[in-house]
């Protein structure tokens, strides 16, 4: 098998695996040469093709292009799948679509768009079950804050008693008249 | 009649025993809902815990009836000049009559003050001011009264339910 079968083979290897392709090497020659027309002539050789079946060509243009003479062929080929020319032929957007349902139906889910600490929210037992992290992190807060100074005060207590307690054992020893 | 009307005083005093504070309320209508602000106003404190805690927590909170937390926190849509008015208020506010002030602590931009009122010998409200220099103000009120020992319980309690959110399946309960 010489070098070029060689990479044919692996080229509709590469097709079928990442573009879920099902093409044949004579086919893989025509995508060539139409690809070819495509870049207006432009030398396609077996190395830029293997790169945009890896996914991998950093032209993105000329990856869209590939793409496209790919699922315009697949189309053609495909009057028998309604489904894969539906795919083939709108992806991009579905992909859009689909992550913004995604985050939408995240978001419903939630019961509120994107509600974070500081807009505007006001949570009461009404809407607690749907903001129940926010008002938890809040309160937990608010605890902390308190907590924190009650502490503070505590030692102050402590320290003035300690304070006093001397205080009153200098008043003893001055009853005692002792000086220092 | 005499009844209805004994009914009806008991039930005004209880009201008045457990109302909000006036000044408190006006500042949480004033700012609540506005950009740059959270509001919690929960009448049952248990109800945040879910059922994991829900009992530990009742037992804990036992004289805590309700809270209310305002925070301002300067993020970026926050409205800056609402919550620097917030921040003076806090800084001048004068509680209604019957609070007293326990503690304070200034240090450096940052400003804690702490309120109570007191029913006979029993703490019935408590209220804490807190500004942090520009960044951050929060007034919280709380209806019954707290103690170190029963915050530092409920903050224990809030620990244990936030590593139990995080997921932590070492975590377990006290005692178990």
């Amino acid at each position: 098998m010489d070098m070029s079968m060689k990479n044919n083979n692996k080229i509709v290897l590469l097709l079928r695996k990442y573009y879920d392709a099902d093409i044949s090497i004579a086919e893989m020659k025509e995508l060539k040469y139409l690809l070819g027309e495509t870049e207006k002539n432009a030398f396609i050789n077996d190395k830029i093709l293997l790169d945009y079946c890896e996914s991998e060509a950093k032209n993105t243009e000329m990856k869209e292009d590939f793409e496209s003479v790919l699922f315009k062929k697949l189309d053609l080929r495909a009057s028998v799948h309604p489904i894969r020319i539906l795919w083939s032929g709108y992806r991009k957007y579905y992909s859009i679509a689909a992550t913004i349902l995604i985050i939408t139906t995240a978001s419903l889910w939630q019961g509120n768009f994107f509600i974070s600490e500081g807009s505007g929210i006001i949570i009461t037992e009404k809407n607690l079950n749907n903001n129940r992290e926010l008002a938890l992190t809040e309160t937990k807060r608010a605890f902390g804050l308190i907590s924190k100074n009650l502490k503070i005060a505590d030692l102050q207590i402590k320290k003035l008693s300690y304070a006093n307690r001397g205080f009153e054992k200098l008043k003893i020893l001055e009853k005692l008249n002792i000086k220092f | 009649m005499k009844k209805l009307l004994l009914f009806g005083l008991f039930f005004l005093s209880n009201i008045l025993l457990f109302s909000q504070p006036g000044k408190v309320q006006e500042i949480f209508n004033r700012y609540a809902g506005k950009e740059g602000f959270t509001s919690v106003n929960l009448n049952d404190l248990a109800s945040l815990t879910g059922n994991n805690f829900k009992e530990e927590m009742k037992k804990e909170i036992g004289d805590i009836y309700g809270i209310k937390i305002l925070t301002y926190e300067a993020k970026k849509k926050a409205n800056k000049k609402l919550g620097d008015a917030f921040a003076a208020e806090l800084r001048n506010y004068t509680p209604d009559a019957g609070y007293k002030e326990f503690l304070s602590v200034n240090d450096g931009g940052n400003h804690v003050r702490m309120y109570t009122k007191k029913q006979g010998n029993k703490a019935t409200e408590f209220l804490m001011i807190v500004i942090e220099k520009a960044e951050e103000s929060v007034l919280i009120w709380i209806n019954g009264s707290l103690n170190l020992n029963n915050v530092g319980k409920i903050g224990e309690i809030f620990q244990n339910l936030d590593q139990m959110n995080k997921g932590n399946k070492s975590y377990k309960k006290k005692g178990e």
